[in-house]
């Protein structure tokens, strides 16, 4: 098996799930603590529009889906933040129109057929060193901005209101985090594919959460095992020969399972 | 200067009147429960002391200032105890959480003193969700008392506290009350503490009653013997059978 590791293709899909897993680390912890797993499936699946729209205008990808999401991620963050109890139902309403959108772009873009299966899943085998480095920046600035605002994003995740009464101004955090999930989402799901990016921001916190006993340990953790998950996967669909993006994501639903089990042992065993 | 200044409130929600002609003054060292009806907008009140919410109209001043420039100056305990529980965050952190945006150095030891005058410090690094209901409580009343304020606002504070801890949880409540206006909104219409200086009564308007309408003396006259050292919790209500105090005036 080691000798995969003299592939180019395989050197950078190894690289590049690990700086995937280090910015799902940071964002994923925000998000499963802040409780919008579904809204970051939201922009995810939203973002296909963004692709369509790309393809239909011939803009280059990456400004025309970041713009075309972030547009989308806002809506959402007002919509969830003013509305609460609707906030669910017009997600969802996003999630559809987007990747409606998205595919009709598509359909009457002459001459060209997208392959929604890559977007989906990914093709982290195919990822270049350019990739790699815009993966580094955005990597390095979740590092940064994380650093910045911490004790904010510690207080309004925990407990919101008393975080107003303090003067953390909850609204600019909240929608800062919001916009920056969507470009993280979109840079990974051109790398990883949308599901991918959904399981490695949510599984590794998971599992991560009731061990820790910070959210920057969660951060932390919660890396260390997406990477564990994004290699091992690798590892099994280079030695059976199957799909990267779905090898990584059944290595993890499969840990996942595990720690539901085990957390019942737990349950079990101190009685 | 009174700590809590409320002059001719009124707040809607959309077009809903939740108060109205509101007027209050609460004086240092006060000790006021508010009290009233579900809906009546006690919480409401809460908020448009905390700066949460603004008045359509009237004027609000807490410490001689602006809610939301007297946030050092107030000491928030919100009702629900039992939020997000399995959040990785430990008890000093909670605490330390209560010192955003105020500098003062020596945030840890600070929040120590805090931890410990609550007799929690013990469990500073311990997972918040792991403690009981009555110890997060404490560690909140805590991350209230960190900034030093002047005052103290505990939304519905037993709920989460069964009988006896209540009885324990007032007698600290009295202790701080030493140094601190405290004011509390109370869902129980019949149940408040004996510690209690004055109470305010909230349905769309607010009525207050100070010390003098509710002296110790009277309630310990009605109310002597079985209740006595064990529960410090006495009845008050405005109905039948007991009428400790008067009805309220129309105005």
């Amino acid at each position: 098996m080691l000798e995969a590791l003299q592939f180019d293709f395989i050197q950078n899909a190894l690289i590049a799930g690990l700086v995937a897993s280090i910015i799902c680390g940071i964002m994923g912890t925000l998000v499963v603590v802040n409780r919008i797993v579904f809204l970051s499936g939201g922009i995810a699946h939203a973002a296909y529009g963004g692709v369509g729209l790309a393809f239909y205008l011939k803009w280059p990808y990456l400004p025309c889906t970041m713009g075309f999401s972030f547009f989308a991620a806002m809506i959402m963050a007002l919509v969830s933040h003013t509305a609460k109890h609707r906030a669910d139902t017009i997600i969802g309403v996003i999630w559809a129109i987007g990747m409606a959108f998205g595919i009709i772009m598509i359909d009457i873009t002459p001459g060209y057929n997208a392959d929604l299966m890559s977007y989906l899943f990914g093709s982290i085998l195919t990822v270049t060193r350019n990739d790699i480095y815009i993966m580094l920046i955005i990597a390095l600035l979740m590092i940064i901005l994380a650093r910045l605002f911490y004790k904010e994003l510690l207080a309004m995740s925990y407990d919101e209101e008393f975080a107003k009464t303090r003067g953390v101004p909850v609204v600019k955090i909240y929608f800062g985090l919001i916009g920056m999930l969507a470009i993280t989402i979109v840079l990974l799901i051109q790398i990883v594919g949308l599901i991918l990016v959904i399981a490695l921001l949510t599984i590794p916190p998971f599992i991560a959460e009731k061990y820790v006993k910070s959210l920057f340990q969660m951060m932390v953790v919660s890396g260390l095992i997406g990477a564990v998950f994004t290699v091992t996967g690798l590892l099994i669909s280079y030695q059976y020969n199957l799909t990267s993006g779905a090898s990584i994501i059944m290595v993890s639903g499969i840990a996942f399972i595990f720690s539901l089990i085990l957390d019942r042992v737990r349950i079990i065993l101190r009685f | 200067m009174p700590v809590i200044e409320i002059n001719d409130c009124d707040f809607s929600f959309e077009k809903e009147t939740v108060l109205q002609d509101v007027n209050l003054q609460i004086p240092h060292g006060d000790f006021v429960a508010v009290i009233g009806p579900n809906g009546g907008g006690k919480t409401t009140l809460l908020k448009l002391i905390l700066g949460l919410l603004t008045p359509q109209k009237g004027s609000i001043l807490v410490d001689g200032k602006p809610p939301q420039k007297a946030l050092r100056a107030i000491g928030y305990v919100p009702q629900n105890v039992h939020v997000n529980r399995s959040f990785p965050v430990s008890a000093l952190d909670v605490v330390l959480m209560g010192m955003i945006n105020i500098d003062t150095g020596a945030d840890r030891s600070k929040a120590m003193a805090a931890l410990a005058r609550m007799e929690m410090d013990e469990y500073a690094d311990r997972k918040i969700g792991t403690l009981s209901g009555g110890q997060r409580q404490r560690v909140f009343i805590a991350r209230a008392l960190v900034s030093g304020p002047k005052l103290l606002l505990l939304d519905e504070p037993t709920a989460s506290i069964d009988a006896k801890g209540q009885a324990d949880f007032y007698r600290l409540l009295k202790e701080l009350n030493n140094d601190i206006t405290i004011l509390l909104v109370s869902h129980d219409l019949l149940l408040i503490s004996r510690y209690v200086k004055s109470v305010a009564c909230v349905n769309k308007q607010l009525y207050y009653h100070n010390q003098a309408e509710i002296t110790g003396a009277m309630l310990e006259h009605m109310y002597a013997g079985s209740t006595g050292e064990t529960c410090p919790v006495e009845l008050i209500a405005h109905g039948m059978p007991h009428r400790v105090l008067k009805h309220h005036e129309v105005k």
